[in-house]
């Protein structure tokens, strides 16, 4: 199992190290914001870009690119099984998300720690609580279905930034009218976005199943 | 005892048959040459027999039984390697996904001829993506390899290096190509493939015995001039 683990790590470093470079690039800019008031809370207003890079650059391409420079034949032909080869990519994708995603609030935890007196302002609910680890999940495989699914990285990657664009949007949308309290409310964005990126799993495997 | 048989074994794509009633049979031990025109149905029979494509309609049983992964190898078209790994990832990719995995078997295959561990797989040339390629399914000691057109695009030296690989492999061997002559010195057994069919499969002494051709070529030739004496 280690050398699974070691197999997924290695084809997947490239797009972790990528991840973990704009982090400190968005670490680096958080921290010349707050000794410097006066830059206007640009770095607030992008607390929620993890989800979509995460789709961008590492949910796509996990499986389009095996399709388009044929490296799925070989990964398909030693002795596991196409289902076991997608939950160890799967996973190491997803420890890799939810690890950004921790980095991410702890830095933020400390760069926005009060809400300005509105939890549910889109910059503290995007980037605090359960919704940021849940909604990582849920960009990380739209990128990894219609990766699988229509096996080109170059449709993969925008049509999945725009679905997880949506999908902020959208939980904004229906936030405002619901009104419900903070917790509620992250509890039932949070299921709602672990449900779907379950049945994108599934979706994956089943793409992946019928493939050559 | 049969390396591999297919009966019935056929692929369709929508409403066209790439492969139809493909009925094999390959003695354990042997080293067969998968031969035929352009579309006639190679990598279509090589993908099934491999399990990357699942068949319409027949089956596929590999030392008598249905496909089992770790004893069939697959070097696929292109040999298609991750291409920033070094060679050495490779082999340890093979080592993690391969219960029956012989490192040394691999190792020394490279070391023979003179492949660095270190060498990432897209400074490799074609003629050394190809051995690597051949070192994993030698490392995952598959009891059947099936190589889909290794020789294409190598030049005449490494096309002889792989041949002379691929003559020593400790397993029943299924090869594709269009390089006939390469064949007939390494190979013992054809199948010959055209519009999707089943031509001709047997041992090459069986085969030249009943027909008038004096060699291997002349009677692919002769099968490729006029294809409907094969039904």
């Amino acid at each position: 199992m280690t050398g699974l683990l070691w197999v997924a790590w290695r084809g997947q470093r490239a797009q972790a190290a990528a991840i973990a470079a704009l982090l400190v690039l968005y670490g680096v800019s958080v921290v010349a914001e707050r000794l410097e008031p006066e830059l206007g809370g640009l770095t607030a207003q992008l607390a929620g870009f993890l989800p979509g890079a995460v789709c961008l650059i590492w949910g796509a391409p996990l499986i389009a690119r095996e399709l388009e420079t044929g490296t799925c034949k070989l990964a398909w032909t030693q002795s596991l099984s196409r289902g076991r080869w997608l939950a160890v990519t799967v996973a190491v994708a997803a420890a890799g998300a939810v690890s950004a995603t921790a980095a991410l609030a702890a830095l933020l935890v400390w760069a926005l720690p009060s809400a300005g007196g509105d939890p549910t302002a889109w910059p503290y609910y995007e980037s605090h609580g359960l919704v940021p680890y849940a909604r990582v999940l849920l960009a990380l495989m739209l990128g990894v279905a219609l990766g699988a699914v229509t096996g080109h990285t170059r449709i993969a990657m925008p049509l999945s930034v725009l679905l997880t664009g949506i999908s902020q949007l959208g939980g904004r949308a229906l936030r405002e009218g619901a009104d419900l309290p903070y917790w509620t409310s992250q509890k039932i964005e949070t299921a709602a976005c672990l449900a779907l990126a379950l049945a994108l799993t599934g979706i994956a495997y089943l793409a992946i199943r019928r493939r050559s | 005892m049969n390396a591999l048989e297919t009966s019935g074994l056929g692929k369709r794509y929508r409403r066209r048959w790439a492969l139809r009633e493909a009925t094999i049979e390959l003695p354990a031990g042997a080293r067969a040459a998968l031969v035929g025109p352009n579309g006639a149905g190679k990598s279509t029979l090589l993908n099934l027999v491999t399990g990357l494509l699942a068949p319409t309609s027949g089956s596929v049983r590999i030392f008598g039984r249905p496909l089992e992964m770790p004893k069939v190898a697959f070097v696929a078209q292109d040999k298609p390697l991750y291409r920033r790994w070094s060679v050495a990832d490779l082999l340890r990719f093979g080592a993690a996904t391969n219960p029956r995995w012989d490192h040394g078997r691999a190792r020394s295959m490279l070391r023979v001829h003179d492949i660095d561990p270190d060498e990432r797989a897209d400074r490799l040339s074609g003629g050394q993506r190809t051995l690597v390629a051949l070192a994993l399914a030698a490392g995952k000691r598959a009891e059947l390899i099936v190589l889909d057109e290794p020789l294409a695009e190598l030049d005449p030296l490494a096309r002889i290096q792989v041949m002379d690989v691929v003559r020593t492999l400790e397993a029943t061997v299924l090869l594709s190509s269009h390089i006939l002559a390469d064949l007939a010195e390494a190979c013992d057994h054809l199948i010959l493939l055209g519009a999707g069919r089943v031509r001709l499969c047997g041992g090459f002494t069986d085969l030249l015995s009943t027909h008038p051709a004096t060699d291997l070529e002349d009677l692919v030739l002769d099968y490729l001039r006029r294809p409907e004496q094969a039904r």
